[in-house]
């Protein structure tokens, strides 16, 4: 195809070109929609130990949500990983002091992404900076995990043999004994059924007599109770008189006295106590005054 | 309008009914390639190797932006528009340096239909069902750096390609070989300095970094 085949009149589609530019029109709106190209951008460097599962590109998100890239990794003179994280201008205020950078993942084998958590800024907090370091929490390590694993299996498994060495030889021994003993307080248990079935009736006559006793005592206090108030005047005034009779008495000694002499003893300047009188205490039982 | 305009003005009318000539020509072969390929490798990592979706399709990425992309587009073109060069080197009006304007255009342009009848292929061959997400997230891992690169090689590619055919192919043709042995001599040499740029490329002046983005 010459110059001069072009110039054949042939009108041109401009298939090629006009797909081939839409194409490529396209394309670059995707890439400035998805990687927000115009968007006021703040820049937050992290340092890591271990670069691994990190890559550029990476999602950065706070709540769950895009907010940002994962923009460079680059390893420093001390064996350390600077990573350059971009997020969006607007979500820059919901990253604060507290806020800490860590690696998280969607299930168990889905995309990686840096996940921030969120530490919401007042407004007019002070400017921020346009490069800030962000602590970065290093995603737990699979290999130590799982020595760790092996070794808790290990002990595990020595802790259940010994378990099992140990049912081996003492459980059946103590199920034994237990057996034996459950038959020993069973037959006591029957034991004691017939016991107190032949009991019983012996038993429960004998409550019954006690029950009657206690109830002819009862009776028989009663009674007796009922003599005494019946009999206290009568019994006062015997030992009234009683005490009349031994105060005669007594003086009748002392005249027999007198009359005998001096000299036939006792002692004529003491005087005899005058008995005390017979009282009964308001609401007491009954007090004799005779000399103990 | 100066003379020199009117001239710059009408090469450059010819390059781009050239480049579109040209273009239509390569355009469905290399849409098709881009789809096997993208259809072919993902389907080959997720189930064979049974990597990710995700790994795959950024596998597909590289591949195409930075390993075979512009070698395979520069190689289908070069065997489709070998004749037409061919027929160009030997027009007497300076038609070849048209036709190298045209070829860095159609390389260009070829690269990007590439990559994205690859990814397109690649997201169609994946198991997730979010077709439309998949695309994007493609999307936010590729870098503009990255596609720029590569549509810059592939039309550098080709431009060399069709400067060395036309070259050679017009003084073979002024010894009055026969243009079917030519075209075939061409195709060898043009195939040779193919992988010869490529290896330069890669070694000299911008060596494969194994990532879809810009560290």
């Amino acid at each position: 195809m010459t110059r001069s085949d072009l110039g054949n009149g042939r009108r041109e589609r401009w298939l090629f070109l006009g797909s081939g530019l839409v194409v490529i029109l396209a394309v670059l709106l995707g890439l400035a929609r998805e990687q927000r190209w115009g968007q006021p951008m703040v820049m937050f460097r992290l340092i890591s130990s271990n670069a691994t599962g990190l890559r550029p590109g990476q999602e950065v998100r706070i709540s769950g949500l895009p907010v940002g890239q994962l923009r460079s990794l680059q390893l420093q003179a001390d064996a350390s990983v600077a990573i350059a994280v971009e997020v969006a201008q607007r979500y820059a205020p919901l990253i604060g002091p507290t806020s800490v950078a860590r690696q998280g993942q969607e299930g168990f084998i889905g995309d990686r992404y840096l996940e921030i958590s969120p530490d919401p800024q007042t407004a007019g907090k002070g400017k921020r900076s346009s490069d800030q370091r962000l602590p970065y929490e290093q995603p737990l390590e699979l290999a130590p995990m799982l020595q760790q694993l092996v070794q808790t299996q290990k002990d595990l498994q020595a802790t259940l043999r010994n378990t099992t060495r140990l049912t081996a030889n003492d459980l059946p021994q103590t199920l034994r004994d237990a057996r034996l003993s459950l038959r020993g307080i069973h037959s006591l248990a029957t034991f004691l059924q017939r016991e107190s079935a032949s009991t019983a009736p012996d038993l429960r006559d004998a409550l019954r007599q006690i029950s009657r006793a206690g109830s002819t005592v009862e009776q028989t206090s009663t009674e007796a109770q009922q003599l005494l108030r019946i009999s206290q005047p009568e019994l006062i005034r015997t030992l009234d008189d009683i005490q009349t009779l031994t105060n005669t008495s007594q003086r009748l000694l002392q005249n027999l006295l007198g009359l005998f002499g001096p000299d036939s003893g006792g002692n004529p300047t003491q005087s005899p106590q005058p008995a005390a009188p017979l009282r009964p205490a308001p609401g007491g039982p009954i007090q004799h005054g005779l000399p103990r | 309008m100066p003379a020199s305009l009117q001239r710059l003005n009408a090469a450059a009318r010819h390059s781009l009914k050239l480049a579109e000539r040209d273009g239509e020509r390569c355009g469905g072969p290399v849409l098709l390639a881009g789809l096997v390929l993208g259809l072919g490798v993902v389907e080959l990592s997720s189930s064979a190797l049974g990597q990710t979706s995700r790994f795959s399709l950024e596998l597909l990425i590289l591949l195409v932006l930075q390993l075979m992309g512009p070698m395979l587009v520069t190689l289908i073109a070069m065997a489709l528009l070998l004749p037409r060069w061919l027929e160009r080197s030997a027009d007497r009006h300076g038609g070849w340096r048209e036709s190298l304007l045209a070829s860095a255009l159609i390389g260009t342009v070829l690269m990007v239909l590439f990559l994205m009848a690859a990814i397109t292929g690649g997201v169609l061959a994946s198991p997730r069902a979010d077709l439309v997400g998949e695309f994007r997230e493609l999307l936010s891992g590729v870098l503009l750096s990255d596609l720029l690169r590569s549509c810059f090689r592939a039309a550098f590619f080709l431009v060399m390609l069709c400067a060395w055919s036309q070259l050679r192919g017009r003084r073979r043709l002024q010894r009055d070989v026969a243009p079917a042995l030519v075209s075939s001599d061409l195709m060898v040499e043009g195939l040779m300095l193919l992988l010869g740029l490529k290896l330069l490329w890669i070694i000299a002046i911008d060596p494969l970094r194994l990532t879809t983005s810009a560290q």
